[in-house]
């Protein structure tokens, strides 16, 4: 029975990677706003979700193939840095507020796993460049980390709402 | 909290306009220019070139070679403090007031 469990489990992370790589594609065809690194995050949603039904192991998977995927497709070797640094940083912010706050105030988790993110991209582009400018951009990165977090955690939450008792039946 | 205090910041940083625009590659002063003045420079790195041009009293990165051109779509500044950041070419565009002016004024 558990072997089973964890096959469907192991299904169900597949799609989802499969989701957010076809989401975080999608969303690099937005147009740059003029604010570096500011993008709405969408795949985050994923990352939410799969932090709600599947924990933080099969989450951590999903998130590390997802950057190593779109990076192959479209980064380049600055840029898996930079989703490195964020993702390790929103993922661990995350991971921890969930269990904290018991699966509760996704939003929450959500706008602190941005405003995380944003700082880990920060102090990778402080590393990079070897001083300390990039911390012009902080004010802007928190702002637009709270806006984009709390839609991508609105998102995650109604799509709990809809079909997260279908899901956790089922897995 | 953290909103507050990003846009107490935000409006601290656009208070008044800088003078002059220093180009960092690392954390080494590498050229300087007048925003007063219109003026294009290239500057030519190990990791690729940036053109940056001062024009009308905002500087701005024209082009870049890098890949995912963050610095070209930074856009137009003036404002003292702001910053361009071209982390694949370790390069920062800053704007600043000169101190030798602002001392007499």
């Amino acid at each position: 029975m558990g072997e089973r469990m964890n096959i469907k489990k192991f299904c169900l992370s597949a799609m989802l990677l499969a989701l957010s790589v076809a989401i975080y594609t999608l969303e690099s065809f937005i147009p740059p706003i003029g604010i570096p690194g500011v993008k709405p995050g969408l795949s985050n949603i994923v990352t939410l979700i799969s932090l709600m039904f599947l924990g933080p192991k099969y989450t951590a998977c999903i998130l590390f193939l997802r950057i190593t995927i779109t990076s192959l497709i479209s980064g380049t070797a600055v840029s898996f840095v930079f989703s490195v640094s964020g993702g390790v940083f929103a993922f661990a912010a995350m991971s921890v507020l969930i269990v904290f706050l018991n699966g509760k105030l996704v939003w929450a988790v959500s706008v602190c796993g941005a405003v995380f993110h944003n700082l880990g991209q920060l102090i990778a582009a402080g590393v990079m460049i070897e001083n300390l400018s990039a911390i012009y951009y902080l004010p802007m990165l928190m702002l637009s980390a709270i806006i984009t977090g709390a839609f991508t955690g609105i998102a995650a939450q109604l799509l709990d709402n809809r079909l997260g008792d279908i899901i956790r039946r089922k897995f | 909290m953290i909103a507050a205090a990003s846009i107490f910041a935000l409006m601290l940083m656009n208070s008044n306009a800088g003078t002059q625009v220093s180009i960092f590659y690392k954390d080494k002063l590498i050229y300087t220019m007048k925003l007063s003045e219109n003026e294009t420079k290239r500057i030519e790195l190990d990791e690729g070139y940036n053109e940056i041009e001062v024009k009308n009293g905002k500087v701005f990165v024209k082009s870049a070679d890098c890949k995912n051109q963050v610095c070209v779509n930074s856009g137009k500044k003036s404002a003292a403090g702001s910053t361009i950041i071209c982390a694949p070419h370790r390069l920062t565009v800053k704007i600043e007031i000169d101190d030798s002016k602002d001392a007499d004024v």
